[in-house]
């Protein structure tokens, strides 16, 4: 029962992660933000903080790094580097800023900080990434006392790096 | 978890909009800048025999803030994310 326990909490973990994205800019100095891929009502959508999105006013510079096309690796903190450069966990694929078509980008003051990218191509633009249908949610219960997961990429985990061929500013993951 | 009335006196707290959770991770070095916008999820109980489906997690709230020195995060909750996508 333990391991069928493990191998849930393991697929969670991997629904979570694959649901999740990073929102950085190509404008010099962003500070990325976490996003979550959803789908309501046949449409898809990347909801993320109001004021993750208020740091860069222009779509069009936005860009989304998405699931990469390989499955989630549980690494200790502290083995981070090794796991990264020299593969002691397996191979580690990796997954590249996008600029993904964005139709509308919707706010709301009176809802507080909370914001939705509606996006569309997401097939071609993040294709391993997974759109939580939040049509299927039903009545939301906030379990009081019960533990919850949050899942985003701290600053620890997501460094600012700069790209060596374009010179293009991105975010180096590790999740 | 109740909000405490005192907890941010520069950007107030509204319980129909906001809800605060505690969170567990490495005080000194962990750098909650970047979380923001992610989702907070449910855990589901699995019961014998019971495959699992992404159907039976919810995202409860996006996170939009943390009080470091209280162990806290904010959060907006999913219904104010519902009433957005639907108003629009």
């Amino acid at each position: 029962m333990k391991v069928i326990d493990e191998e849930s909490s393991k697929a969670l973990q991997h629904y979570f992660a694959s649901c999740s994205v990073i929102i950085n800019s190509e404008t010099p100095g962003f500070e990325h933000g976490t996003g979550v891929a959803v789908r309501y009502r046949n449409q898809n959508y990347i909801v993320t903080a109001s004021h993750v999105l208020k740091r860069e006013p222009r779509n069009e510079k936005l860009l989304i790094i998405g699931k990469p096309d390989s499955t989630l690796k549980e690494v200790e903190k502290q083995k981070i580097p090794e796991a990264f450069f020299k593969r002691t966990h397996g191979p580690i694929k990796s997954s590249t800023g996008t600029h993904i078509t964005i139709t509308e980008r919707i706010e709301s003051n009176a809802l507080g900080d909370i914001a939705a990218l509606k996006v569309e191509n997401v097939q071609n633009d993040l294709p391993h990434t997974i759109f939580h249908d939040l049509s299927g949610q039903g009545e939301i219960d906030i379990p009081k006392g019960k533990p919850v997961v949050i899942c985003g990429f701290p600053g620890e985990l997501a460094l600012h790096a700069e790209h060596r061929v374009t010179g293009q500013p991105g975010v180096a993951v590790f999740t | 978890m109740a909000i405490p009335k005192s907890l941010d006196q520069l950007n107030p707290l509204n319980p129909d909009i906001d809800f605060i959770t505690d969170y567990f991770h490495d005080k000194e070095t962990w750098d909650p800048k970047g979380m923001s916008g992610g989702g907070a999820w449910t855990i589901p109980k699995i019961r014998d025999s019971e495959l699992w489906s992404p159907d039976q997690t919810q995202i409860l709230g996006i996170q939009s803030g943390f009080y470091r020195s209280r162990n806290l995060l904010r959060l907006t909750r999913t219904e104010c994310l519902v009433k957005l996508l639907l108003d629009n």
